[in-house]
């Protein structure tokens, strides 16, 4: 029954989202613009470095993480219609799985607009494109549960648009360090350094899936 | 003082044996560090520093330990009391981990060089500063008080997770980029016994200074939160 | 020897007060069953019911949902204090002016506010009907209401009549709901009555921000809850119709 509520719930953010896109668009532009400027900060060169050029998709990422799943629940806000869920039983136990698993599918997309215009942009060669991929999807796996969780918390506050990011940020330290690590391993061929990467991001995507399982409903009021 | 209806609880009665008991444990853990203990042989007098540094990150830890039980025993109880003790230590952990950042800086300038490096710990250490002041940032956006507490535990039993995790991944980080193994602010095991014996004063002291310092805060707090329970009725 | 007689008559005490506590206890039980708003019903139907599926009420239980010595404080103010209430099937009506804690009131029955203090119980079929619509924008009325009737295990081909009986045309049902009128979005939030078929319905000023026939439907309806012996709760300000018909009319500030 729950396994089936939360595939409903992930069900109507889909829709949604496909509905009122502009948390999809606000984070690709968002991300597109951030690799743009980064690179043209740090210069071609530094730019085109499997490791920096990681870390600067990933950072920006986490910033589009947090704000498409910021949105997400602004939209709830509106009109009262997360209440309408919390109402509900077994509303408060479905809904952080619910979202977190619809926000891992935008993030994919934003994702691989951000991914596409890096590699283009910065000319970048992937070694081994397959456990690229296998990185990308661990590390879009690992943000939501984490971003998801500190959203609620900051559910309603005010100064919640600064307060998410300063929160979030230090907590995401370890997924950051492994995915830019898998991404570069990538890149640059080192295939058992990219799947060991992975395998931790898939690994902090279990805990914190599991943490926030436990700890979201006492958070929801 | 904030005249409220709050009893003085045994807590409160202990306080200024706590505060004797915390100078005269300073004064003599600060005598034994700088003057009693022998010079390290590789760093000379720089190893003093350490003395308080270590202590200062081991109270941070144990801090941070006990906002995490007094978050469990808030979410479990609902009483106001753990709050109260979990509001404290934070404030006192963050200020101690402060602390160990300046003073483990201080420390590295004369032995390595550098006002900062990438080892675990340091960085650790800083992310756990980012984290715990969060957590304070938290609590005064929030206005309401049941709604301040529960959040605040829920994070505070978030962010204890977070920490080894935190320690993990940047161990593997650098393991991979080989940084020397030279650069380890140890103080090694085999340690000179006088050494170990003014390391343990120092952390004896800072002991009693925490708990010196938790009471005074934790009896604020929970004036304050007596005013505002008045206040509503 | 004397110790120990002494210490019997310590216990035949004890007895003898323990007993006179007792029978007091069953003399006093009959009260009960008189069933005034005031005393603690004993029965826990409610629990068990939440696992049943639907069913006629059991005879022998007249509450569906109670707050007991309920107190909720929002920042630094109590705005319910100690409070008591059982509702029974029929109509209650919850009156008062502005800011004296209506609202409060039926999210406490719906679980939606925390209670400092005091216990609630209330039915898992309890629908509650805010001061908004409770609609997600982005996807359409149809969609809106399919999603929460699965989510309640109910089946969802009741909305499109259910749209359609409230006003909701067809072609209005499928756009997204932030194309619609307010008046219209309270409509669709209101169609869940008829979807959800809820043991407890909590409507919170339903009347405000819809037309005269709406409004009309929206009595009629409240009244064939009542009838089927379910329990509505309604906190409005003006429709003193609803008096006279209801179980109880809470007034409050």
């Amino acid at each position: 029954m729950t396994l089936q509520r939360i595939r409903l719930i992930a069900a109507r953010e889909a829709r949604a989202e496909r509905g009122q896109p502009e948390g999809l668009v606000t984070a690709a532009t968002f991300v597109a613009t951030l690799i743009l400027v980064e690179s043209l900060a740090v210069g071609p060169l530094a730019a085109g470095r499997a490791e920096i050029a990681s870390a600067l998709f990933w950072i920006a990422m986490a910033f589009a993480a947090i704000l498409v799943t910021g949105r997400s629940f602004e939209r709830e806000l509106e009109d009262d219609a997360l209440d309408a869920v919390l109402a509900l039983p077994g509303g408060r136990d479905a809904i952080y799985a619910g979202k977190a698993l619809a926000l891992a599918a935008l993030i994919a997309l934003v994702a691989i607009v951000g991914g596409a215009l890096s590699l283009l942009l910065l000319s970048l060669d992937v070694a081994l494109p397959g456990h690229l991929a296998l990185v990308t999807i661990a590390g879009v796996l690992a943000l939501p549960p984490v971003v998801v969780l500190f959203v609620v918390l900051a559910l309603r506050l005010r100064s919640r648009g600064a307060l998410v990011p300063i929160l979030v940020l230090p907590v995401l330290v370890p997924q950051l360090v492994a995915a830019t690590n898998g991404t570069a391993a990538a890149m640059s061929g080192d295939m058992a350094g990219a799947i060991g990467w992975s395998g931790l991001l898939v690994a902090f995507a279990l805990v914190y899936s599991v943490l926030g399982l436990t700890i979201v409903p006492a958070a929801l009021e | 003082m904030i005249s409220t209806t709050a009893k003085t609880t045994s807590a409160l009665r202990a306080r200024p044996f706590l505060g004797a008991a915390s100078l005269v444990a300073l004064f003599v853990a600060l005598w034994m560090a700088l003057i009693w203990s022998p010079p390290d042989a590789a760093m000379g007098n720089v190893v003093r520093i350490l003395y308080v540094h270590v202590a200062n990150a081991w109270l941070a830890y144990l801090a941070f330990v006990v906002v995490f039980v007094a978050s469990i025993a808030y979410l479990w109880t609902k009483r106001p009391v753990f709050d109260a003790i979990a509001v404290a230590s934070a404030e006192i952990g963050v200020l101690f981990t402060g602390l160990t950042l300046v003073l483990g800086s201080i420390w590295a300038r004369p032995t390595w060089g550098v006002w900062w490096s990438w080892e675990p710990r340091v960085i650790t250490t800083a992310v756990m500063f980012a984290m715990y002041v969060g957590y304070l940032l938290l609590r005064n956006l929030t206005d309401d008080l049941e709604r301040r507490a529960t959040r605040a535990a829920i994070l505070g039993i978030v962010l204890v997770v977070d920490v080894p995790i935190v320690h993990l991944s940047v161990t593997w980080m650098n393991a991979l980029h080989q940084l020397p193994s030279v650069l380890r602010p140890d103080l090694s095991p085999t340690l000179d016994p006088a050494m170990l014996a003014a390391l343990i004063a120092m952390t004896i002291a800072f002991t009693f200074l925490y708990a010196y310092l938790m009471t005074a805060r934790v009896d604020i707090e929970r004036r304050r939160q007596a005013r505002i329970i008045e206040a509503r009725a | 020897m004397g110790v120990r007689r002494a210490d019997r008559a310590a216990v035949a005490a004890d007895l003898m007060a323990a007993r006179a506590v007792l029978l007091a206890i069953d003399l006093l039980a009959p009260l009960d069953r008189i069933g005034g708003p005031w005393l603690p019903a004993r029965d826990r139907e409610h629990a068990r019911r939440e696992r049943e599926p639907e069913k006629p009420h059991h005879p022998r239980v007249n509450s569906t949902a109670a707050l007991r010595g309920a107190t909720v404080v929002l920042g630094d103010r109590a705005i319910l204090r100690g409070f008591d209430l059982e509702i029974r099937p029929g109509v209650t009506v919850v009156r008062g002016p502005n800011g004296s804690g209506k609202s409060t009131l039926l999210r406490a029955l719906a679980g939606l506010v925390p209670l400092t203090r005091g216990t609630r119980e209330a039915p898992a079929r309890t629908l509650y009907l805010g001061e908004r619509s409770q609609l997600l924008r982005g996807i359409s009325a149809r969609d809106n209401l399919r999603f929460l009737a699965a989510f309640r295990g109910v089946s969802p081909d009741a909305v499109g009549p259910a749209l359609a009986a409230w006003g909701i045309a067809a072609k209005d049902a499928i756009r997204p709901v932030e194309t619609l009128s307010a008046g219209e979005r309270r409509r669709a939030g209101l169609a869940r009555i008829d979807v959800e078929r809820c043991d407890l319905v909590l409507l919170d000023e339903p009347f405000a921000e819809i037309d005269d026939a709406a409004a009309t439907h929206l009595l009629r309806t409240i009244r064939a809850l009542a009838g089927e012996r379910r329990s509505v709760v309604v906190a409005t300000h003006g429709r003193f119709e609803l008096d006279p018909g209801a179980n109880d009319v809470v007034r409050l500030g």
